[in-house]
C-alpha cells in the first residue's frame, strides 16, 4: 500500500475502511500495534448498529474480534449473561479501554427508562454507565443517530428525555458516527484509525472527514435530473427524489459512493428519498420523510 | 427453603430484559418477565404524516426493522383503501424472507448456540456455568460455525439491499409493495446468494442444531408452557399462489381453528397502565400509564386472545401449518426456528420465479383527510399487529402489538402467567447459583425487548426496583 | 451578467486550490493527509465540473435573467460551500418582473410549496423564494414549512451568513 496514491472516487466503496484495516492488521502482526480493549455499550435503542456492524465485510466481525479489539462486553454478543456480565463491564474499567457507545441516554427519572443490568444487587442505568465508563475511557465513539444527538430515542414528544452521548459528559472528546444505523465502514474504518494513527480528522461538529466530508447532493448520480428541474413524482421514479423530500443536499456522508451491505444499493438507488439519517437533528429535523403535494410533473426539460 | 433468582441483564437478546423467578427446591415455582427500557413510539408517531410511519416504526428494533415496515405499509394500505399489485406483493414478501434468513441465522449462531456450545476463541464467550456436553470434535465445528455463519447472515442483508436499498432500516417497503422494480440482473443477483445460503443451511445448520438436540435431549422436556398457538398467518392470501406457508390460525388444547382479530384483548392488570377498563381491543385508545398501580411489575401489556395468552413464532407456525409434530418445549423451539429457516429459501425461490422485470409498482398516494386502519402479519418471531387512526392527514393514533408481546407478556385478572413465564415453571435448576437453564428456555422464545418494550408508554417514577 | 462572473470567480478560486493541493501531495510525507486531500481534490473538480455544465446550459438556453439577481451582493467567503443558485425550471417560475411585489403575512402563508403553489418564505422583512432551493426539499427545511417569516431563525443558524440570502431569488416584500 505504501506510496500508492489511491484514485479518490473509483475505488471509495471499499477502499477506505479495507485499506485502514488491512494496514492495521499488518502492522498488528508486526506488533507494532496492540489488541486494545473495547467496550461496547448499548443504551437507549433499536441495538440496530451492533446488527449493522455484524454486516461487515472487510473487516467483518471476526476479524475485528481477533485482530483488532479484545472487545469485553457486549450486550448482544457475550455468553455470560445478568451479575457475571455486569462484573465483567465492571472489571474491564480498570485498564485502558475504548469506548464506543449506540443508543441514546435516557435521563428520566434519573435514568430509570433504560437498565442495563444489576451491579450489586441494585439497577445499573444506561445513564451510570455512560458517565462512569465515558469519564475513564481513553477514546470514545458515538455511534449512531441516537449517540450522537438522540435519533430516534429523543424523537418528539421524546417520552424517555433521551439526549445524545456528549450530553452527559460534555468535557470529553469523542468522535461522532451519525447514521441510523451507522454503516459497518464507519465505525470499522474509525476504529482502524484510531488503532493505527490515533483520532482522525474531525469537522466542527466531531465527524470523521473521511466519511462525512461531502453532501450526498455534491456527489448524487441523479444531480443531473436536480440540476435540469427533472423530478420525481412518486417512489419508483428514476430522476430526482428532491420534491419528495430528499435530504440529500443537507447530509453530509459518503453514502452515494459507498453503498450498503456490500456496496450494492441505497436508498436513493431503490428510488427512494435519502431521509438524512446521517445528519444531526435526524428524525425530527428530517420530517417529513415522503411528501406527494409538493411534487410537480415537468413535461419540457 | 425457596430461593429467588434475578438475571439481568438477560444477554444475547435484542433490547434488555429481566428476569425473577423463585425456585423451590431445585424447581422453579414462579417466574416474572420484565422489560427494561422504554421509547414511548405511540407516542412519538402521534402528529407526524402516515407515510412517514413506515420508515419511523423500523426504528424500533434494529434486528427484525423490515417487520415493521411490513406491517405499517399494510396498515396504511387498510386505511388508504389501497390493494398492492400481486408483483408487488411478491417483491415485498421477498424482502422479509430475506430479513428471516438474517434473524434467524443470527439468533441461531450468536445468541442461542454459545449457550450450549463453548466456543474458546475468544473471552467474549466466556462463561457463568460449566454444563457443556458436545464432544470435543463436534464443539469445535459449530464453534467454527459461529464465525462461518456470519457470512451467511450478511449475506441475507445484502439480498435485502439489492431490493430494499439498504439494512437493517430499508427503504424499499412501502405502501403498494416496495419502491423499485426487478430486474434480471437483481433476480440473478438475490438467487445466486439464495442458493449458497440453503446450502449453508442444509450441511451446517440443520446438522447443527440435531447434534446440540442429541446432547441436550432434556430440553425437550422443558419450556413447554400451556401450548396455545396463534399465527396471524405467513406468506398466504396469494391470488394465484394460495398459501405458501401457513394461513391465519390459532391452537387451543390441540383444538384448530380460524384466527379472528376481534378476539384479541390487551389486559393491563399487572402492567403500569391505568383505563377505566383494564381490557381493551387494539384498535382503542392507548391507556394511560401509571407506575404507583398495586400489583403492576412490568411495561409489557397483556395481548390475550379469547381471554388466554397465546405462544407465537416459528414453532407455533410449524405445527399449525402441520409440519412438525415433535412437541411443544425449548429445544422444539430452536428446532423449529432452524427448520423454518430452510422453509423460507423455499418460499423465497418460488416468488423469485413470480417475478415480472420492470413493474413499477408505485403510485402518487393521497391521505383521506381521517381513516383507521391494521395491518396483521407473522414475522420473524410471530404474529405482529400494527393498528393507527388518521385525523386531519396526520396520525392520530398508533398501536403497536408485537410478537414478544405475546410471549413475554404480564399475568392477568384470570391468573394466567405470560407465555414465557408459564415455559419457566416446574422447570428443575440444576445449579441455582449458574442457573443455565433459565436463559436457555427465554432465549428459544427469540426474545426482542427493543420491541416489546419500546411501544408503550412511559409512567412517572419507578416505586421500587426490587431486588435480592 | 454578475451571475457568471461570481461563478468565474468560483472557479478560478477551485482551479487555485487544486494546483496547491497537486503540490502539496507532490512534496507530501504525511501519507495519512493524502486521503482529505484527494478528496478535497475530488470535490473541486465535481464543483467545477457542475459550473461548467450550468455555464453551457446558460449559454445554450439564453436563461432569463432574474431581476432579483442584480440588486443583492455576490457572496464573498464560504466558496467551497458551493452557493450555486437553484437552476429553476423557467416555464414555471410565478414570478413575474417585479421584486417589488408585497406580501401580508396572511399571502405568505399561502406559498407553502404545496399542490403546484411556489414555496416563499420571508426573512428581515424580503420575501424569498425557495421552491427549488436544495436546502428546501418537500417545501421543508429542518422542521420548519415554508410560507412563514423565518427572521429569528435564519439570525439564529445562520449569523454572519448573509451570503445564504444573496442566492435566493427575491420574489417581494413583506409588509
Amino acid at each position: 500500500m505504501e506510496g500508492q496514491i489511491l484514485p479518490p472516487e473509483s475505488l471509495t466503496n471499499e477502499a477506505i475502511a479495507e485499506r485502514l484495516t488491512s494496514t492495521a492488521l499488518e502492522s498488528l502482526k508486526k506488533r507494532m500495534i496492540k489488541k486494545k480493549p473495547l467496550i461496547y455499550l448499548e443504551l437507549n435503542g433499536c441495538s440496530g448498529n451492533i446488527i449493522s456492524l455484524l454486516n461487515g465485510q472487510n473487516p467483518d466481525f471476526e476479524y475485528m474480534l481477533n485482530s483488532m479489539v479484545d472487545l469485553k462486553y457486549s450486550n448482544s454478543l457475550m455468553a455470560a449473561e445478568g451479575e457475571q456480565a455486569i462484573d465483567k463491564l465492571i472489571n474491564a474499567m480498570d485498564g485502558e479501554y475504548i469506548l464506543a457507545v449506540e443508543g441514546a441516554v435516557a435521563l428520566k427519572n434519573n435514568g430509570l427508562y433504560n437498565i442495563i443490568g444489576n451491579w450489586d444487587g441494585k439497577p445499573l442505568t444506561g445513564l451510570q454507565a455512560a458517565k462512569m465508563l465515558g469519564e475513564r475511557a481513553s477514546h470514545i465513539l458515538a455511534v449512531g443517530a441516537c449517540a450522537t444527538h438522540g435519533g430516534v430515542s429523543a424523537a418528539k414528544p421524546n417520552p424517555s428525555q433521551s439526549v445524545g452521548l456528549q450530553r452527559v459528559l460534555p468535557d470529553k472528546n469523542m468522535i461522532k458516527l451519525p447514521g441510523c444505523p451507522v454503516h459497518p465502514d464507519w465505525f470499522l474504518g474509525t476504529l482502524a484509525h484510531l488503532l493505527l494513527y490515533g483520532e482522525p480528522e474531525t469537522d466542527n461538529l466531531d465527524r470523521p472527514l473521511m466519511f462525512y466530508s461531502t453532501l450526498i447532493h455534491d456527489r448524487c448520480p441523479r444531480r443531473p435530473f436536480f440540476d435540469r428541474g427533472i423530478f420525481a413524482e412518486k417512489l419508483g421514479d428514476k430522476t430526482c427524489l428532491f420534491k419528495l423530500g430528499c435530504r440529500g443536499p443537507v447530509t453530509r456522508v459518503d453514502c452515494p459512493t459507498r453503498q450498503w451491505n456490500g456496496h450494492v444499493n441505497w436508498p436513493i438507488g431503490d428510488n427512494t428519498p435519502c431521509i438524512g439519517c446521517a445528519q444531526f437533528g435526524f428524525p425530527d429535523a428530517m420530517a417529513p420523510f415522503i411528501s406527494y403535494d409538493t411534487t410537480r410533473v415537468v413535461k419540457n426539460e | 427453603m425457596s430461593k429467588r433468582i434475578v438475571i439481568n441483564p438477560l444477554t444475547r437478546i435484542s433490547g434488555f430484559m429481566e428476569i425473577d423467578v423463585t425456585i423451590d427446591q431445585n424447581q422453579v415455582v414462579d417466574a416474572k418477565t420484565k422489560g427494561n427500557l422504554f421509547r414511548g413510539f405511540e407516542q412519538m408517531l402521534v402528529g407526524r404524516s402516515p407515510f412517514d410511519a413506515v420508515y419511523f416504526t423500523q426504528r424500533i428494533c434494529g434486528i427484525c426493522s423490515a417487520a415493521h415496515s411490513m406491517a405499517s405499509s399494510h396498515a396504511l394500505e387498510d386505511a388508504l383503501n389501497i390493494e398492492p399489485m400481486e408483483q408487488g406483493n411478491y417483491l415485498r414478501d421477498i424482502i422479509h424472507c430475506c430479513e428471516f434468513l438474517q434473524n434467524h441465522i443470527r439468533h441461531f449462531y450468536q445468541y442461542t448456540v454459545p449457550d450450549f456450545v463453548k466456543i474458546e476463541q475468544n473471552s467474549l464467550f466466556q462463561t457463568d456455568h460449566d454444563d457443556f456436553r458436545l464432544p470435543k470434535n463436534m464443539n469445535d465445528r459449530i464453534s467454527q460455525h459461529y464465525f462461518d455463519s456470519l457470512k451467511f447472515s450478511r449475506l441475507a442483508h445484502q439480498m435485502l439491499a439489492v431490493l430494499g436499498g439498504k439494512a437493517p432500516h430499508n427503504h424499499g417497503v412501502f405502501i403498494g409493495g416496495i419502491t423499485t422494480q426487478a430486474t434480471a440482473e437483481k433476480v440473478v443477483h438475490i438467487d445466486s446468494i439464495l442458493v449458497r445460503i440453503a446450502r449453508f443451511i442444509d450441511e451446517k445448520m440443520i446438522p447443527d442444531v440435531y447434534d446440540i438436540a442429541h446432547f441436550y435431549e432434556d430440553y425437550f422436556r422443558m419450556g413447554g408452557g400451556y401450548g396455545n398457538l396463534l399465527t396471524y398467518g405467513a406468506f398466504n392470501h396469494y391470488k394465484e399462489l394460495g398459501t405458501l406457508y401457513v394461513d391465519p390460525l390459532v391452537s387451543t388444547m390441540g383444538s384448530v381453528e380460524t384466527f379472528d382479530e376481534s378476539k384479541i384483548q390487551e389486559k393491563i392488570d399487572y402492567a403500569y397502565f391505568k383505563s377505566i377498563t383494564n381490557s381493551n381491543q387494539p384498535n382503542e385508545e392507548v391507556t394511560e400509564p401509571d407506575m404507583d398501580k398495586e400489583k403492576a411489575y412490568s411495561w409489557v401489556k397483556a395481548p390475550r386472545y379469547k381471554g388466554l395468552p397465546f405462544e407465537v413464532g416459528p414453532l407455533a407456525r410449524l405445527i399449525l401449518s402441520g409440519a412438525y409434530n415433535n412437541g411443544i418445549s425449548a429445544m422444539d423451539r430452536t428446532i423449529a426456528r432452524v427448520l423454518e429457516t430452510k422453509k423460507i429459501t423455499e418460499i423465497m425461490k418460488i416468488l423469485l420465479q413470480q417475478l415480472i422485470p420492470g413493474v413499477n409498482v408505485q403510485k402518487k398516494y393521497e391521505l383521506p383527510a381521517s381513516s383507521s386502519g391494521r395491518g396483521l402479519l407473522d414475522t420473524t418471531r410471530g404474529a405482529l399487529g400494527h393498528w393507527l387512526k388518521i385525523r386531519d392527514k396526520k396520525i392520530s393514533f398508533y398501536q403497536i402489538i408485537t410478537p414478544s408481546t405475546w410471549d413475554f407478556s404480564t399475568r392477568d385478572d384470570q391468573g394466567y402467567r405470560g407465555t414465557a413465564e408459564e415455559a419457566l415453571i416446574g422447570t428443575p435448576i440444576q445449579n441455582p447459583d449458574k442457573p443455565a437453564e433459565i436463559g436457555r428456555i427465554l432465549r428459544s422464545f427469540d426474545p426482542c425487548m427493543s420491541c416489546a418494550t419500546h411501544v408503550y408508554s412511559p409512567g412517572k417514577q419507578v416505586k421500587t426496583i426490587k431486588v435480592f | 451578467m454578475q451571475n457568471i462572473e461570481m461563478i468565474r470567480m468560483q472557479i478560478n478560486y477551485l482551479v487555485t486550490q487544486a494546483h496547491h493541493d497537486i503540490y502539496t501531495l507532490a512534496t507530501l510525507s504525511d501519507t495519512s493527509m493524502k486521503p482529505q486531500i484527494l478528496q478535497r481534490l475530488w470535490d473541486a473538480l465535481s464543483t467545477i465540473q457542475f459550473l461548467s455544465e450550468w455555464l453551457a446550459n446558460q449559454a445554450k438556453t439564453s436563461y432569463p435573467i432574474l431581476p432579483s439577481q442584480s440588486s443583492y451582493p455576490v457572496p464573498s467567503g464560504n466558496l467551497n460551500q458551493s452557493p450555486i443558485p437553484p437552476i429553476t425550471p423557467s416555464p414555471t417560475l410565478p414570478i413575474a418582473q417585479s421584486n417589488q411585489r408585497t406580501f401580508t403575512i396572511g399571502e405568505l402563508a399561502t406559498f407553502t410549496g404545496k399542490n403546484g403553489r411556489p414555496a416563499y418564505i420571508a426573512v428581515n422583512g424580503i420575501v424569498y423564494d425557495v421552491t427549488n432551493n436544495r436546502a428546501w426539499a418537500a417545501a421543508t427545511h429542518f422542521g420548519l414549512i415554508a410560507g412563514k417569516d423565518y427572521t429569528q431563525e435564519f439570525a439564529s443558524c445562520h449569523a454572519g451568513q448573509q451570503s445564504i440570502l444573496a442566492t435566493l431569488p427575491v420574489v417581494g416584500r413583506l409588509v
